[in-house]
């Protein structure tokens, strides 16, 4: 403290000067507009240069922060794009299948809505139960159908309930064509993986399709109507026995996560049913 | 001492009425102007405290620009000359000289040091007064003319005012 004010003591005259100086020059800037025009422009400028300099400082700062925030934004943006991408591709692909479905049910099929109340995946041979049974006008032999494509075939009813038998299903075999061609097999089931079927029993002579080809229902069991589609083509080997091809089917239907479904009804299947077992009995007559 | 402080003051009278109302009105050639009133502040003694000599500096300084409507410019460039003015006079003074009683004084100095004394003060006055009178370097010729000029007529002036001052 006293060296302080022994500093001030001796040097006491530059103080004096500088207030001096100060007091002068705030004189002379406040009489004189042009020398205080120019004197304030050039503290605003060395004040902007010296806040722009700082600015630009804490903006890199800022960058990380920043950064960070621009790549959470990216991601929200990615993944948002991929679920409208997904609803928008869904939502066509409902569109054009519900489109079909009515303009080919719209004659000799009803469609029955229903809801899946149990279901057994976990099994080697799953079935489905839905909550339309007999008294809604569900019978055995009926077709069940997803948004996405077939689901199975009805197998038991009770008044409320159905069961229904599974394209992924051992016992299940459905009559299917690849789509645009005309040719048709059987669509079985081998145990695993729930979304992988196999077209079987395709004649040689149709060649080899592309994978990505649509499978749909061939309409020839009466159970379904025709063009229903079921899944696309992965991969096309020969069978066994090498008299015909065997295409690995990925299912359009996600059985693990089904719940909607229609109960496919028509009024013809009875006709066709009669005439069938006709066919069978003239042809047991003539073979005996 | 009281009639070195009453001799001061008439002396310090004469030369701002002198600069008031003769010298503030000369520009040879439209430039150059004296400012020899600074002479009193060339005069002040070694051993003077330096905070009185600037305070004068800066009062010598403000007068002087009340009359003459440069308010500020004078009183800067008085200060700054009443801060270095000990300076520059340790600096110029012979080494045997006496510096707790030393008056500077063409006498005590020489003419050769007094006029190179007289000569680098004025030129430091003038040059901070133009400076800030202009306070921008667009017309620096001009500028420099001034300051070159002003300090030639300063310096002569109080050469003039030396000599008047050493007969007395």
């Amino acid at each position: 403290m006293h060296a302080l004010f022994d500093f001030l003591r001796r040097y006491n005259h530059i103080f004096v000067f500088l207030i001096l100086e100060v007091l002068a020059f705030t004189l002379l800037f406040r009489h004189h507009s042009y020398q205080s025009s120019v004197w304030l422009s050039a503290a605003n400028g060395v004040a902007s240069t010296v806040n722009g300099a700082y600015n630009e400082v804490e903006q890199y700062f800022l960058l990380k922060a920043v950064n960070k925030q621009l790549t959470e934004e990216n991601v929200r943006l990615h993944l948002e794009h991929e679920v409208l991408l997904a609803g928008i591709k869904d939502s066509l692909r409902r569109e054009q299948l519900l489109v079909r479905m009515a303009e080919r049910l719209r004659d000799d099929y009803e469609m029955l809505p229903a809801r899946v109340v149990s279901s057994t995946k976990e099994r080697a041979n799953p079935y489905l139960v839905i909550d339309r049974g007999e008294n809604d006008g569900v019978r055995p032999e009926m077709g069940v159908v997803g948004g996405n494509g077939i689901v199975g075939i009805v197998y038991k009813t009770t008044p409320h309930h159905a069961l229904v038998i599974p394209v992924t299903n051992t016992k299940s075999s459905i009559s299917c064509r690849i789509r645009g061609q005309g040719y048709f097999g059987y669509l079985t089931w081998a145990g695993g993986d729930l979304r992988r079927a196999s077209l079987t029993d395709i004649p040689r002579y149709a060649g080899k399709m592309k994978p990505g080809t649509t499978v749909e229902t061939s309409g020839y069991s009466a159970v379904f109507p025709p063009g229903l589609p079921v899944g696309k083509v992965v991969r096309v080997s020969n069978s066994a026995d090498g008299q015909s091809y065997t295409a690995d089917v990925k299912l359009g239907t996600d059985f693990a996560r089904i719940r909607d479904v229609m109960v496919v009804t028509t009024t013809y299947k009875p006709e066709i049913d009669t005439l069938r077992t006709d066919a069978a009995r003239l042809e047991q007559e003539t073979a005996n | 001492m009281i009639s070195i402080l009453f001799n001061r003051l008439l002396a310090a009278t004469g030369l701002f009425l002198l600069q008031i109302l003769v010298f503030n009105h000369v520009h040879i050639m439209g430039y150059a102007t004296p400012f020899p009133y600074i002479f009193l502040l060339l005069i002040t003694p070694l051993n003077a405290q330096r905070w009185v000599v600037i305070l004068f500096g800066f009062l010598a300084g403000l007068t002087a620009d009340i009359f003459t409507g440069t308010i500020g410019m004078q009183a800067v460039a008085g200060t700054l000359l009443g801060f270095v003015q000990p300076v520059l006079l340790k600096y110029f003074k012979p080494v045997s000289a006496d510096e707790e009683i030393m008056v500077p004084s063409s006498k005590v100095l020489g003419w050769g040091a007094f006029l190179r004394y007289s000569f680098t003060c004025s030129l430091l006055f003038c040059a901070v007064f133009f400076a800030l009178e202009s306070f921008d370097l667009l017309l620096w010729q001009a500028l420099l003319i001034n300051i070159a000029g002003s300090t030639v007529l300063t310096t002569a002036a109080i050469v003039f005012f030396e000599a008047i001052h050493g007969k007395v």
